[in-house]
């Protein structure tokens, strides 16, 4: 409902991230944008001329734009969130602590208790079990905790998964069909490679029945909300069914209760095997922008893949490739890569391209170098996504041609020490996520979680921007670390920039959203080391206030 | 009820493997074949042919069934395998980036299949060429490497033929070639078994263990332990020495739970020493029997 009524929230300090204004203490918001930004003696002349309302609630706090996450896959977080996590790393998720458990008494003991507390109707699905600390793993073992009902236990990698007899029993899976197989070791209820696609194939019906699927939506709505989002970008709709996926886009993510706004990017791929050939692809896409809403845009944006994924090795490298000589691989023949992005540059598509090795990058420069030479186009934000491996001369590429980079620097943390060891030795591994020299080039360059892959919390990849810190706790090549400064605009002004909506968020400027993230802590005062440990205390997304609780 | 044979169709794009599927449906082989396409777009499907349409699924005159993919190959196989009376082969037709022994060690996983050999076509034109491109080079002749036979196709009078053959073979030693005019599509059902050793990928990395001795053996005995070799064993390949046929080497083969002794070459000057290689996937840890390998 419009109201001429003006909110003013307060706060210890506004960091805006408009370079030109870029501090404050008080924010005036009519109808769910920023009328100004200043502080409560500069906004007089507003004050003066409408009825306002003073909101403090904040006063104490520290407000930054709220943050976005341009990368992120919300039908992935809906497989995985409704599973019960047995991790050996800490995971906070809004409904549980989980706490770490790294021995093999320790899983059992928990799964012992994850059994009891639900109902034994249900089938009970865990996640990250892990042999290094967890110990063996059968389907022995699993039936000593129940063997009636159905445990599935899923590897940490998603590789892998083990069953017990009440499992295969519920899945119909037989000693008669399914023995003597490789990948599948009956015996030990394992099944791994094409045996966990055999196993996944039976499990479908379930874990993407539309009641669960919208659990793990509505407990990804919570995720995002406590890591103080108030947009994502949804990287690859259509990636397991697409009108199952808008089923419940629409009912969870654009339900008037959700806290943030979604920017839905279809994989083409994708659509056009639904759709029976690109040239339909491309007129369904075209017709998507009659869905949006308030909270669900589709802006003309298409996703399109280079090489394999990069957490199994499958990123394409050029030479000198990887230590033990194995091979990357494309997802798509690089003859008609440039022919599926010739049509959606043609048709003034913004183009998002996953790209995990230096080889995989350098295709998707060949081939934006070829379609600017046949129809030159500016301001087209071809973005470079994750941005795994990368040469520096390839940075200044991406610079020459009007590039953007949306890179996954958590790959830095988690897999720099074992990509050194093994992988590609430790020159390359330490210069993944190379976003410190594409700032410096003039590349608009934005972090993401890739969620599932990293967790979903922009102070977090801000932290790993800024430090380079890896999980032993090594700095792993500074010279490509962001600035606080940067880092902070990779989360908001520069995700921004990469959806296409900077003109509407990404900082906190008179005409914007009034989407704000509410910190307990001055990031400027803690430094970069710091940023991981600030608590988000709230959101607000079209300048309605969403408290996160705890 | 006995296994399907699953016949991948490998190589680059262009090579023709939509032309061979194409002539796989309509011909008459004599075989109801059932065949993973990824687009019913691509292939060429006359009308007359086409007896039902159910789905993802069409029948087509000759007793095939064509199956479009989706995203899991897994779907689609499982989809043919519950047709009845049950298809004599399922052809597998690979995206052209595809490494080909990846999609046929389903045959080894799958419930219901067996192998039936990898083909992968090229283009006699353009391989060579492909060979050196700097985003396809390594995959293409990764693809040669990993074919049982490779079927070279649009092969021109101008063409120097053995320089080519010799040219694949340089790439992919000891694997058998023909070319398009010789093949008919019943030569499908005739591709060599699997002789290649096992892909290497960044999933599924191998680790192999060798066992020598220079005593003899017996048949009896090595029978009995190639039983009690755990399921993860993937391959096993060698030679023993047998003191009852002292001329000849014997001669282990085995793929998944298939495994082979036969009768090999004599022995001739080299020493009569047994060797034996297994292989599994680094991921698990088979417990070795004991016995004659010690």
């Amino acid at each position: 409902m419009a109201t001429n009524e003006l909110t003013v929230f307060t706060a210890k300090k506004v960091i805006t991230m408009n370079r030109s204004w870029p501090y404050a203490t008080a924010i005036a918001t009519k109808n769910g944008r920023i009328v100004e930004v200043g502080t409560l003696e500069t906004l007089k002349p507003w004050l003066e001329s409408h009825p306002f309302r003073i909101d403090d609630q904040f006063a104490d706090k520290v407000i930054t734009p709220g943050f976005i996450d341009p990368h992120l896959h919300p039908s992935m977080a809906a497989v995985l969130l409704p599973m019960r996590f047995i991790t050996a790393t800490r995971w906070e998720l809004p409904w549980e602590t989980v706490q770490p458990v790294t021995t093999p008494e320790g899983f059992f003991r928990r799964l012992h208790e994850l059994h009891s507390e639900q109902a034994t109707e249900e089938p009970l699905f865990t996640w990250g079990y892990h042999q290094l600390w967890h110990g063996p793993m059968n389907r022995t073992l699993l039936n000593a905790v129940s063997d009636d009902r159905p445990i599935i236990v899923w590897h940490r990698s998603f590789h892998e998964l083990y069953m017990n007899d009440g499992a295969m029993d519920w899945l119909g899976i037989t000693t008669d069909e399914a023995e003597g197989k490789q990948q599948i070791d009956l015996a030990a209820g394992r099944f791994y490679e094409n045996g966990l696609a055999y196993a996944i194939v039976k499990l479908n019906p379930y874990i993407l029945s539309n009641e669960r699927y919208q659990d793990g939506l509505r407990r990804l709505v919570e995720v995002a909300h406590h890591g103080g989002h108030t947009t994502l970008g949804d990287m690859a709709v259509g990636l397991f069914n697409f009108d199952m996926e808008w089923q419940g886009t629409k009912d969870v993510l654009g339900d008037v209760n959700t806290p943030f706004r979604t920017v839905l990017v279809p994989s083409a791929a994708n659509i056009a095997s639904i759709q029976g050939g690109q040239d339909q692809a491309l007129t369904f896409m075209d017709t998507l922008a009659e869905r949006d809403t308030e909270r669900l845009l589709f802006p003309k944006h298409v996703k399109l893949f280079t090489d394999g994924a990069f957490f199994s090795q499958l990123a394409q490298l050029k030479e000198p490739g990887y230590i033990d000589g194995h091979l990357g691989e494309w997802l798509v023949a690089p003859e008609q890569f440039i022919d599926i992005a010739r049509r959606y540059w043609n048709a003034g598509y913004k183009i998002h391209v996953h790209c995990t090795g230096d080889l995989g990058l350098e295709l998707a420069l060949d081939t934006l170098d070829t379609l600017q030479w046949e129809r030159p186009r500016f301001d087209h934000r071809y973005t470079i996504e994750h941005f795994g491996f990368s040469t520096p001369e390839q940075v200044a590429r991406i610079a020459a041609l009007g590039a953007l980079v949306s890179a996954n620097v958590y790959y830095v943390h988690e897999l720099s020490a074992i990509y050194a060891k093994q992988g590609i030795g430790h020159e390359r591994a330490n210069q993944m996520a190379r976003v410190g020299s594409c700032v410096r080039a003039g590349i608009r360059t934005a972090v993401h979680s890739d969620f599932t892959m990293a967790p979903a919390s922009p102070l977090n990849n801000a932290w790993v921007a800024a430090t380079r810190q890896n999980m032993e706790g090594d700095i792993v090549c500074p010279e490509e670390a962001l600035t606080l400064d940067q880092a902070l605009a990779a989360i908001t002004i520069d995700a921004a920039y990469v959806l296409g909506m900077e003109d509407e968020i990404g900082s906190l400027r008179a005409g914007k959203s009034a989407d704000f993230t509410v910190l307990d802590t001055d990031p400027y005062a803690v430094g970069a080391e710091g940023l991981k440990d600030i608590a988000v205390d709230a959101t607000v997304f079209k300048g309605t206030a969403y408290l996160i609780n705890g | 009820m006995a296994d399907v044979p699953f016949i991948v169709i490998g190589g680059y794009l262009g090579a023709g493997k939509t032309t061979l599927i194409n002539s796989v449906l309509a011909s008459d082989h004599g075989k109801r074949v059932g065949v993973l396409v990824n687009d019913f777009g691509d292939i060429n499907i006359d009308a007359k042919l086409i007896q039902g349409n159910d789905g993802p699924l069409i029948s087509l005159a000759n007793g095939c069934v064509c199956c479009r993919l989706g995203n899991e190959l897994g779907s689609g196989i499982d989809t043919l395998l519950n047709i009845s009376p049950p298809l004599d082969a399922l052809l597998v037709e690979t995206s052209g980036v595809a490494y080909p022994a990846k999609i046929a060690s389903y045959a080894k996983t799958w419930p219901g299949l067996s192998s039936g050999g990898t083909l992968v076509m090229a283009d006699a034109n353009r391989i060579q060429q492909l060979s050196l491109d700097k985003f396809v080079g390594s995959l293409v002749i990764e693809q040669l490497r990993q074919a049982d036979r490779v079927l070279v196709t649009k092969l021109e009078k101008d063409n120097d033929w053995p320089s080519l053959q010799r040219w694949i073979n340089a790439q992919a030693p000891d694997v058998s070639i023909m070319q398009s005019r010789e093949f008919a599509s019943q030569r499908l059902f005739e591709i060599p078994a699997s002789n290649q050793s096992p892909v290497v990928s960044a999933n599924v990395m191998f680790e192999a263990k060798t066992f020598t001795t220079s005593d003899s053996l017996e048949l009896d005995d090595i029978k009995r332990w190639l039983i009690s070799l755990p399921p993860e064993v993937h391959r096993i390949k060698g030679i023993f020495y047998n003191a009852h046929d002292p001329k000849h080497q014997w001669v282990i083969q085995g793929v998944g739970r298939q495994r082979t002794i036969s009768t090999g070459e004599a022995w001739g000057n080299s020493p009569k020493q047994t060797e034996i290689v297994l292989i599994w996937p680094k991921s698990c840890t088979p417990r070795i029997p004991d016995g004659i390998l010690g």
